[in-house]
């Protein structure tokens, strides 16, 4: 059982979340921002902004 | 009709039940009192039991709604998001993280539901589930800093490691409203950057950060702009984001990686190991610019809002010296900070913002602020209680009026005897407040390190804290307000403070053999001192024993540590008390009207074998 729900991990991480990080870097989308950016004067995300 | 709401934190630590009934709080405790594992994180099955119990409630139909502290969705997708983001170096993780998501988490409601059926199988599980509730990790924190306040208009500051999506929020709250004004997302958390430094200095991440808070005036700013040159971009307004170059928690078990490593030079510290001064400057610097950033948000609050009181919570409110530097400042008139700070308040936010939020009440909000019993929430025991369990503990005691209890125990305690204080309803948090507490004579150089060593049995370099009379606060210590919480550093007062007289050449914990003011054992190294005032109102025993040590002494303070020993978490039971009353070097024990000494007590077991019992902190 362990090794069947481990292998269809495996089989949505090759088919999602790989592919959807591929597109990421194409696209310049990133789900994270994790890059210093010393252009903006400020790192507040406001209400509308949230949860993206 | 009254509206009884329950709020529930759990499986990420520090598991915790509160239970409000139309509004006002009846009852709050954290699972780890009842299971005696600290930061337990599991479901708070008992911390639940005892809400009810202590509300009279026979049957959760009885509970209009039931509200978990978190969204579980938010979080999972927040947990997507960072996959993709750290794809393929985020493998492991999602296989080691995900399966439990599928089974449990992510079924949050029917998860609750089950476990909710162990205390009541007379309630249909459609009815139960109907009942459950979720809101968001920063509405629960900033619910829980609000609404128990003075206030009736105040900012509130949230900040802690992650939930869902946020690691810092600011709200505005008035009457019963509580509106979010900004946040700023994971992975850019101040509390997981003090946690890396937690970690990388050999503490435990969520327990161990008080340590290295207490370890920080030993040290130097020597790495402060190290930190700001590679770690953080910190702007004007105190917004921050972190390089994540450096950090592994993102993705990984530990908090730091190589490249954080290779920065400080060397590998973390391993725990249990010799503390150096390395691990002093950096406890310094990351304390101070902590505290520059709490301080630049705070204005940031001030000037968005104009509000004249700020609320304060999340794990990083329990950064009582940053509370403090920032009373300092003067942004605000005052600051309110949640007592149960981290997680497990987040169950006593959740209820309460519900009741506020969702429930559309009209409630004026300052009934919350006077009911809030000064946080003392938790389980109480009646004198017959108490001697049922003394008894079959084969216990000897002596049963005492108020007036002959409050006098005997001062006079132990000057007398230099350590006293475990076991008076009322436990504390709600983990500061121990007069209700759960040991307590000791301030002026005893000794003390210090008698109570680390031979009662608490934790590192000696870490200071312990003094309550006193809170008309006499402003005589003893730099500090002109009311400070009930045990949440503000602030410094001895000058004219107890003693002439420096100490060796230049004394560095590290060698800084703790100078005497440095009139109660040395609560005088930190840099002269501070985390402050707790008590007033009659708070909690008249408590008020009483301090007046009477003052009377003999001509000193209105005592030492206040929490009733526990390393690892453990704070006693709960009159047994919990006497069984850590036996295992220690404790001197007498006061539960309720009762008092023991130890010479009188039979089965004095020596061995240190118990110790095992609980994993160090």
């Amino acid at each position: 059982m362990k090794i069947l729900g481990n292998t269809c991990l495996i089989f949505i991480y090759i088919v999602v979340i790989l592919p959807i990080k591929v597109v990421s870097i194409f696209t310049g989308k990133a789900f994270l921002t994790v890059n210093l950016n010393e252009q903006i004067n400020s790192y507040f995300l406001h209400t509308s902004k949230q949860n993206k | 009709m009254t509206k009884i709401i329950l709020g529930i934190s759990a499986y990420y630590h520090d598991s915790a039940a509160a239970l409000i009934s139309n509004g006002i709080v009846i009852a709050a405790a954290q699972e780890e009192r009842f299971t005696r594992k600290k930061h337990d994180p599991s479901f708070p099955i008992n911390a639940i039991k005892y809400c009810l119990k202590e509300a009279k409630i026979v049957t959760l139909s009885e509970v209009d709604r039931i509200v978990f502290y978190d969204n579980p969705k938010l979080t999972f997708k927040r947990l997507l998001a960072t996959y993709i983001a750290y794809a393929p170096k985020s493998f492991r993780h999602f296989l080691h993280v995900i399966p439990n998501w599928i089974k449990e988490k992510l079924w949050m409601k029917q998860c609750i539901a089950k476990e909710l059926l162990a205390i009541d199988n007379k309630i249909s599980k459609a009815e139960l589930k109907s009942k459950i509730h979720c809101t968001n990790h920063h509405q629960s924190h900033a619910a829980s800093a609000f609404y128990p306040s003075p206030f009736s208009a105040a900012a509130v500051l949230c900040m802690d490691g992650v939930g869902e999506w946020a690691t810092t929020s600011a709200w505005l709250g008035k009457e019963q409203n509580l509106d979010l004004i900004w946040q700023i997302n994971f992975p850019h958390s101040i509390g997981l950057l003090y946690s890396a430094f937690t970690y990388y200095a050999g503490f435990k991440v969520n327990s161990g950060e008080y340590k290295l808070m207490g370890l920080a005036p030993y040290g130097k700013p020597n790495y402060v702009d190290t930190i700001y040159k590679y770690l953080i971009d910190v702007k004007e307004d105190g917004s921050f984001r972190l390089n994540m170059k450096y950090f592994d928690f993102a993705i990984g078990q530990r908090m730091t990686n190589q490249a954080f490593h290779d920065l400080f030079d060397g590998p973390p510290r391993k725990p249990e190991t010799k503390i150096g001064q390395k691990e002093m400057d950096l406890a310094y610097s990351i304390q101070q610019v902590t505290q520059d950033i709490v301080i630049k948000l705070a204005k940031t609050i001030k000037k968005q809002t104009g509000a004249d009181y700020l609320c304060l919570a999340g794990g990083v409110a329990l950064n009582c010296v940053a509370n403090g530097k920032l009373l300092k400042e003067k942004v605000f008139k005052d600051i309110w900070i949640q007592p149960a700070a981290g997680d497990a308040g987040g169950a006593l936010g959740a209820a309460l913002y519900s009741f506020y939020q969702q429930s559309n009440n009209t409630v004026i909000k300052n009934n919350v602020a006077q009911q809030y019993h000064g946080s003392y929430l938790g389980p109480k025991y009646s004198c017959k209680e108490v001697e049922l369990v003394l008894q079959s503990l084969g216990a000897c005691y002596h049963r005492l009026s108020d007036t002959q209890l409050i006098e005997t125990t001062a006079e132990q305690l000057n007398n230099a005897k350590v006293v475990g204080w076991f008076q009322g309803r436990m504390e709600f948090g983990p500061r121990a407040l007069g209700g759960r507490s040991i307590l000791g004579d301030p002026r005893n150089e000794a003390m210090q390190s008698i109570m680390n060593l031979k009662i608490k049995y934790r590192e000696s370099f870490r200071p312990f804290a003094p309550s006193v009379l809170e008309e006499k606060v402003s005589e003893w210590f730099d500090l002109d307000c009311k400070s009930p919480h045990m949440l503000l550093v602030t410094d001895i007062h000058k004219d107890k403070q003693l002439t420096q007289q100490s060796d230049e050449n004394e560095w590290g914990i060698d800084l703790l053999k100078t005497k440095r003011s009139e109660i040395p054992a609560v005088t930190h190294v840099d002269y501070s001192a985390r402050v707790q005032t008590v007033n009659q109102d708070g909690n008249p025993r408590y008020y009483d024993l301090l007046a009477a040590f003052n009377k003999l002494t001509n000193v209105p303070v005592l030492i206040n540590t929490s009733f526990n020993v390393r690892g453990e978490p704070i006693v709960c039971t009159p047994k919990d008390a006497y069984r850590c009353f036996m295992r220690t070097e404790m001197d007498c024990l006061v539960i309720e009207n009762f008092i023991l000494y130890k010479p009188e007590q039979a089965n004095q077991n020596k061995s240190l074998e118990w110790q095992k019992e609980f994993e160090l902190d």
